[in-house]
């Protein structure tokens, strides 16, 4: 009857389904919800029309059926003060009365069962609208702890594989390269301090024995 | 979007459906209640210096029965039907059915809307007297209009017990 116009296809499984697969879950939920409200709405419309066509329905046969009866009395009566042509009119009316009541008691019967029928789905669908209600917030709990460890993960990857470890590399490197720096200078000073200190102690001996030298020079030159 | 949407016709615009409550049923509307589907074949709205009450003219095959609503710090809702009761004009106490009621309050409401089957028009005065048990579970209400006073018997329900379906 098109009381289920978007959603009578999709199984609370599908949906779960769906939702998995959903760029933004919470979202779509929603979306899905505020579609079936709407179609709710236009449900009712379709079983309050129908309802109420049904008890039109029922309004007329009851007045037929009483009119049957009426006429029933009215020929007995007529009867009984011996008016057979007037008897006999009330009969006539009362068939086609008669005739009436049955045709509207096949109607009626039809609209009853449509009405039941409908008033059945958009019970069905107000119950699973109040089950999606309850499983929103569980739902959009497990949409958003998705979406944080989603987060969590990319923070993490990033530092990984992404130009936020890169950096905190080419820091390592940097440093390592200047503690290497650092460790060879120190190691050149250290270097350097001794030599100078060899130099300076054979600095003073040269000089020492250089001055020996040109004092053994001149005693010879003073010799000859 | 939306706009562009609008632009090409790529939204039909379509009529609004507002979802029902006791407070702005309509006539053709259905109310369910006690396994029984009734339609709203009138509708009147009282206003007594503020204090604003709806009553409900439903109809089930041959049943005619009125649902009250009014919202108060909550929302109150009863079932009333239309009674005869042998009394001239109304007084601090009555008796209906074995059961005696006390006047509980007595004053004048102005209708402020009329839709469907109800038998007045928008601007009567109304004045009206409330009766209730010892329990306080059942109530006689008079109405006098245009000097001829109206009587019915209800009991206060449960919201929660009715379902309302909009029919337009």
């Amino acid at each position: 009857m098109g009381l289920f116009k978007r959603v009578r296809d999709i199984s609370m499984s599908q949906l779960n389904h769906l939702l998995d697969k959903a760029e933004d879950p919470v979202k779509m939920l929603e979306q899905y919800m505020a579609d079936m409200e709407e179609d709710i709405v236009e449900a009712e419309k379709s079983v309050a029309k129908q309802i109420a066509l049904e008890k039109k329905m029922h309004r007329q046969l009851t007045e037929a059926e009483e009119m049957v009866g009426k006429r029933q009395t009215q020929a007995m009566q007529a009867l009984e003060q011996e008016k057979e042509d007037l008897a006999r009119k009330a009969l006539e009316d009362k068939k086609r009365h008669q005739s009436k009541a049955d045709d509207l008691q096949a109607q009626w019967q039809v609209a009853k069962e449509n009405a039941d029928k409908l008033k059945g789905q958009l019970q069905q669908m107000k119950d699973e609208y109040e089950t999606l209600k309850g499983k929103k917030q569980t739902l959009q709990a497990r949409a958003e702890a998705a979406k944080a460890q989603k987060n969590i993960n990319q923070a993490f990857s990033g530092i990984g594989s992404g130009s936020g470890r890169k950096g905190f590399d080419k820091m390592e490197e940097k440093v390592m390269a200047l503690e290497s720096e650092a460790e060879a200078s120190n190691e050149l000073r250290s270097g350097s301090t001794s030599l100078d200190k060899e130099l300076e102690s054979l600095g003073g001996s040269d000089v020492d024995n250089e001055l020996a030298a040109l004092k053994a020079k001149l005693k010879s030159n003073k010799e000859e | 979007m939306g706009f562009l949407k609008k632009m090409f016709g790529g939204e039909k615009d379509k009529p609004q459906i507002v979802k029902r409550s006791a407070l702005n049923l309509q006539v053709g509307d259905i109310v369910s209640y006690d396994l029984e589907d009734y339609v709203v074949i009138g509708v009147l709205e009282y206003n007594d210096e503020g204090w604003v009450w709806r009553d409900y003219h439903l109809e089930s095959d041959d049943k005619h029965i009125w649902l009250s609503a009014e919202q108060d710090d909550e929302l109150y809702m009863g079932i009333f039907e239309k009674i005869k009761m042998p009394l001239e004009k109304p007084q601090q106490k009555i008796t209906y059915d074995g059961i005696d009621f006390e006047l509980d309050e007595t004053s004048t409401a102005r209708i402020t809307v009329v839709e469907g089957q109800v038998g007045a028009r928008v601007g009567n005065k109304v004045r009206y007297w409330d009766y209730c048990d010892e329990e306080e579970e059942r109530f006689i209400s008079i109405e006098e209009w245009d000097g001829d006073f109206e009587f019915s018997y209800g009991y206060e329900i449960d919201p929660r017990e009715v379902d309302f379906m909009a029919g337009s």
